[in-house]
């Protein structure tokens, strides 16, 4: 699955800031487009319409009176740093870059345009007021409902690092580790997480990948996993110190929501194929 | 009167014999224990080193050279020597007033060993805190509480949220916050929308969102707090882990201290600090701007952690007995310690480690020695020692501090007590001074030990000197003397001490003649020094220091400066005079003169006319006045006018040792009786005309003689002196040889009646019953010019004989 165009949705969070980074990391070394989104929350603009609408800002607890021109000015000057700090990011590195400003429900809009790319890169959450892992609503939309690949980002991530491939032997599988061999870079490794019953069926599926990896060079170091408890996952995964994660939601043993735990609680980012 | 016998050889220098020593020379004798001829002082010494009480500190006066300091430290050292080692005492830091550093004292040899204790503690908490805090025990238990929190904060935003949603009503963030709106189709009504609906429903909406923002409200006001919980809980939690894991390292320490309270109030609140400020040792604070610029320390180190540093000030792990301690240059800095700065970032910070002691602190609990003239000399020096005496404590304060000259970080250390002799060593003079005019002197100083000159002159004292000569050459590694070199050294001594009868404590005078003895002999190829190598010593002293002796002596024969040392002269006598430079002295004879002429009775003294007569030297020329007075112009007039001066003198005059002479050369102009040049008189004379003792004869009748000798010794020149001058004498050889062959001669007088015979060979003479005296004896002729000059007077004071018959007619007329 070769990536051509990669989609960045940004709003003027922190979160997105770690989405940019690493959407311009990964164009640079797929060599794809890049395409920046900032979607102006229609809800917002509705709320400030609306007569009795108050404002309480933090940490004062103060309320204040919104109105709509007010609202309108405050997104089009988020909209304008994150196109700013897009095409800052974007030209220092050379990337084929646009960026777009719509109107309209977040998730709906961002899952619309990722129709026309290839992958989907996103922070965790926006704003929130409590310091949480959980992801915020547009992303968990985003892992359940999206058409296309979604890589949900980590502040920490190190994209130097080899990724980390769940292979479970299906179809899906394949998929998966076909978008993995496009991240790695030729000459270099990716460690696989064989995700299967018994020995034989590990054995056949290395061979099926070795085969699939020898003309791209790609050093892949084995690893069996099978029935142990998500957080031993987790553990395993976190202490493992790859630069990401790859699977895909359609695994058997990985449900959607089992992913969502998985993207809250990993200290990588996590790549959902589709 | 009669005219005394001149002085026989014996009388002018005081033999040693040197038969009277047993040994052969100095090698011989053991060293000698104690010091010699000071037995007052020494008394003293002991005495004030014995008594305890308050205020009995020393003064050790004298002249420098008498041995004051090595008196004073040997008995010193002996006595420190049997008394207890003083403790130790060393500045921790004081946690609840950091500017104010606690003084803690330990048995002696405690502190070095305490202050590697505590190093060793910091670097076991160094290694144990961190490894307890990456403990997976602490983690979890961190984290679970950490946890907790969160989650408490996340269910009531839940809560939050549950609620908006079950009124179908979303909680929304915004640019700058929050807010709450109704929903429609899962999506935000528009305002369209929201007017269709009914009032009630409308009202419900926005009273239900009312409620909402008040809950948040609620949420966000109770935020801090939980985080201030959380903190809490948190600390408690370290505070735990830090206490669970450093109390055996306390433990064992409070077991080695036992006992010593000081120490275990200390370790108690080092511990209290050590957990307070657990971060310091896990190294997760970031390291200070200053610290990192001022390139000091390097961050997360334990060196860092300075407080629990142990800064010794007095250890005495190394002392036996009392110390005894001498400051050779006792500024303020030095005597009572001083806190030291670094500069960082530009100003001047300092902490309890940059204290450091004085020699008052390493002379507690024993003694110290100091030159007075140089503590005076010091700024402040000698206010904050008194101050320390009296206050019995040594209170450390930065000079510039006191002086309110910075205004920077300063500390306030707690004062160490003090307990502490001092020995101040100084002259007379100052010694007088300071008594008078100081008066807490006298009330921390209440001890003199005053040490003499000079020293009594006897076979067993003979002795002394011989073992110190011998002790001395041991110690400074020269040659041994023989009897016959210390038997001069003795001569020597008597002569140095002016008085035949005593010897010289000026040590340092003599340890030089030993010292120069000795190379002579060396430079002679000899291994004992003999007397000539003594001789030859004192003789290369007196050719270093003649060069001026050598160029007066020289004008003299010129006659550049005219002196006669043959012939007779009517009112013209030769005078003595001693002149000091550096260390040596001379005598040179001094021409003076008397003339008469008709006058109201007076003396001149031309030297004081001049203002180059000091007052003793008036007071001696008043005298000899008042003398003539009294016995030729009792009950005549005394009409003349004499006048007195030191020819060729330049330089000023002092002293009365002249006026003896000066009142021969009076007479003889009286009298009209010539005085016999070849003679040279010194003595004072009081109003009476007895002669008195003067200082210097030695070198007067030395200086007479060379010159004699220059010009040609005739066997008539002599010297007169006063007689109870002649216990002083210690002449040289060459001038007691010529004494003795007869070419020299020198008198003792004790009234001026005997001089002026022996000056001007014309009796006196003595008065008769009427009073009158023999026309030719002096006392007549001076009487018989006094009379002429008394009816000279009366035939000028008359008017002319014309006018006196005039008048007579002048008033018969009237």
């Amino acid at each position: 699955m070769k990536i051509q165009r990669i989609l960045v949705a940004l709003d003027a969070s922190p979160h997105s800031l770690a989405a940019l980074d690493t959407a311009v990391d990964l164009a640079e070394r797929l060599d794809a487009e890049l395409q920046g989104l900032f979607v102006e929350d229609i809800n917002l603009l509705r709320l400030a319409q609306l007569p009795f609408a108050r404002e309480l800002r933090f940490p004062h607890s103060t309320t204040h009176k919104v109105d709509a021109p007010q609202m309108e000015e405050q997104l089009r000057g988020q909209a304008a740093q994150a196109q700013r700090l897009f095409r800052r990011e974007a030209e220092r590195r050379n990337i084929t870059h646009s960026f777009t400003v719509v109107r309209g429900v977040v998730a709906a809009s961002l899952l619309k345009a990722a129709l026309e790319s290839d992958l989907l890169v996103l922070g965790r959450a926006s704003h929130s007021l409590v310091r949480t892992e959980r992801l915020g609503s547009t992303a968990q939309t985003a892992v359940s409902q999206a058409e296309r690949s979604v890589l949900l980002v980590h502040p920490q991530a190190d994209l130097s690092r080899p990724p980390l491939l769940i292979y479970d032997g299906s179809t899906a599988a394949e998929r998966a580790l076909s978008m993995a061999a496009n991240l790695v870079q030729r000459n270099g490794r990716l460690y696989i997480l064989l995700y299967l019953a018994d020995a034989d069926a590990a054995q056949a599926a290395i061979d099926t990948i070795e085969t699939q990896l020898a003309p791209r060079n790609i050093e892949a170091v084995y690893r069996r996993l099978y029935g142990i408890q998500l957080q031993e996952l987790i553990d395993f995964i976190n202490d493992s110190e790859n630069s990401l994660l790859i699977l895909s939601d359609r695994y058997e043993q990985f449900s959607p929501v089992v992913i969502r735990q998985l993207a809250e609680k990993l200290t990588c980012p996590v790549l959902v194929v589709r | 009167m009669a005219i005394p016998n001149p002085l026989r050889p014996d009388d002018l220098r005081r033999r040693c014999n040197p038969d009277q020593f047993q040994f052969k020379s100095t090698a011989e004798l053991p060293d000698l224990e104690d010091i010699i001829g000071q037995e007052r002082a020494i008394e003293a010494i002991r005495f004030g080193i014995g008594i305890q009480h308050d205020g009995f500190n020393l003064f050790a006066l004298g002249p420098n050279g008498t041995g004051k300091f090595t008196a004073v430290r040997q008995y010193l050292t002996q006595k420190a020597a049997q008394q207890p080692t003083p403790q130790d005492w060393c500045y921790i830091f004081n946690f609840d007033q950091p500017h104010k550093p606690h003084a803690l004292n330990l048995p002696a040899g405690y502190a070095g060993k305490f202050r590697a204790a505590m190093r060793q503690l910091v670097e076991d908490l160094s290694t144990v805190l961190p490894s307890a805090f990456a403990s997976d025990e602490y983690q979890n238990q961190k984290k679970s509480i950490e946890e907790e929190f969160k989650q408490r904060e996340i269910q009531a935003l839940d809560d939050l949220k549950a609620r908006a949603q079950e009124h179908d009503i979303a909680f929304i963030r915004t640019p700058a916050g929050f807010a709450f709106a109704p929903l429609k189709n899962r999506e935000v009504m528009s305002p369209e929308e929201f007017m269709k609906l009914p009032a009630e429903e409308q009202k419900a909406v926005e009273t239900q969102i009312q409620e909402l923002q008040e809950m948040l409200q609620g949420i966000m006001r109770q935020l801090p707090q939980w985080q201030s919980e959380l903190q809490k809980r948190l600390k408690e939690l370290n505070a735990n882990v830090a206490v669970f894991t450093t109390t055996h390292l306390f433990d064992d320490l409070r077991q080695k201290y036992a006992g010593m309270d000081a120490v275990l109030t200390y370790l108690t609140a080092v511990q209290k600090d050590v957990v307070d400020n657990v971060d310091a040792f896990l190294g997760t604070e970031e390291p200070s701007m200053a610290a990192v610029l001022g390139g000091l320390e390097k961050p997360h180190s334990p060196q860092q952690i300075t407080r629990y540093q142990v800064n010794v000030i007095i250890d005495n792990g190394q002392t036996q007995g009392a110390p005894v301690v001498y400051e050779e240059k006792p500024a303020y800095n030095n005597l009572i310690g001083r806190i030291e700065h670094i500069s960082q970032m530009g100003a001047l910070i300092t902490d309890f480690t940059l204290i450091k002691p004085g020699v008052l602190h390493k002379a507690n609990g024993g003694y110290l020695i100091l030159d007075a003239r140089k503590v005076l000399q010091q700024p402040y020096a000698w206010e904050s020692l008194k101050h320390a005496l009296s206050a019995k404590e040594i209170r450390l304060e930065s000079l510039a501090q006191a002086a309110s000259l910075i205004n920077t970080v300063s500390l306030e250390p707690e004062p160490i007590p003090l307990e502490v002799k001092v020995v101040l060593m100084g002259d007379r003079e100052l010694y007088y001074l300071l008594h008078q005019y100081d008066p807490e002197f006298g009330e921390l100083f209440k001890v003199a030990a005053d040490f003499e000159d000079e020293m009594a002159r006897d076979d067993a004292s003979n002795l002394a000197y011989a073992q110190l000569i011998g002790t001395l050459a041991r110690k400074e590694e020269l040659r041994h003397f023989d009897r016959e070199a210390v038997a001069l050294i003795i001569e020597h001594s008597a002569r140095l001490a002016g008085n035949a009868g005593k010897l010289s404590t000026h040590m340092q005078s003599i340890s030089d003649l030993l010292r120069e003895a000795s190379y002579w002999a060396g430079e002679a190829g000899r291994e004992i020094v003999t007397q000539e190598d003594v001789q030859h010593g004192l003789d290369a002293q007196l050719y270093r220091h003649g060069r001026i002796r050598e160029r007066i002596q020289e004008a003299i024969i010129e006659d550049t400066i005219l002196i006669d040392t043959t012939g007779a002269v009517v009112g013209q006598i030769n005078g003595l005079a001693v002149y000091m430079m550096g260390m040596h002295s001379f005598g040179r004879p001094s021409r003076i003169t008397a003339r008469v002429r008709l006058g109201k009775g007076e003396v001149i003294d031309i030297e004081r006319q001049v203002e180059m007569g000091g007052p003793i030297h008036s007071k001696g020329v008043l005298i000899l006045s008042s003398f003539l007075g009294a016995r030729y112009a009792a009950e005549r007039p005394f009409s003349l006018s004499a006048s007195l001066v030191f020819e060729q003198s330049y330089s000023g005059v002092d002293g009365d040792s002249a006026s003896s002479a000066e009142l021969y050369a009076l007479l003889s102009a009286l009298s009209g009786a010539p005085i016999k040049q070849s003679f040279a008189v010194t003595g004072s004379v009081n109003q009476n005309g007895h002669v008195q003792a003067i200082g210097g004869v030695n070198e007067k009748i030395e200086g007479f003689y060379d010159l004699c000798r220059a010009t040609g010794i005739t066997g008539e020149q002599g010297v007169l002196i006063p007689e109870a001058n002649v216990r002083h004498l210690m002449l040289r050889h060459d001038v007691v040889e010529a004494v003795s062959d007869g070419r020299f001669h020198i008198y003792p007088i004790s009234h001026v009646d005997q001089g002026i015979e022996l000056l001007t060979g014309v009796p006196v003479g003595a008065a008769d019953d009427d009073g009158s005296y023999p026309p030719d004896s002096i006392n007549g002729r001076v009487v018989a010019y006094l009379d002429k000059l008394a009816e000279k007077q009366r035939a000028f004071a008359a008017p002319p004989p014309e006018a006196r018959q005039q008048k007579q007619e002048d008033d018969k007329n009237s």
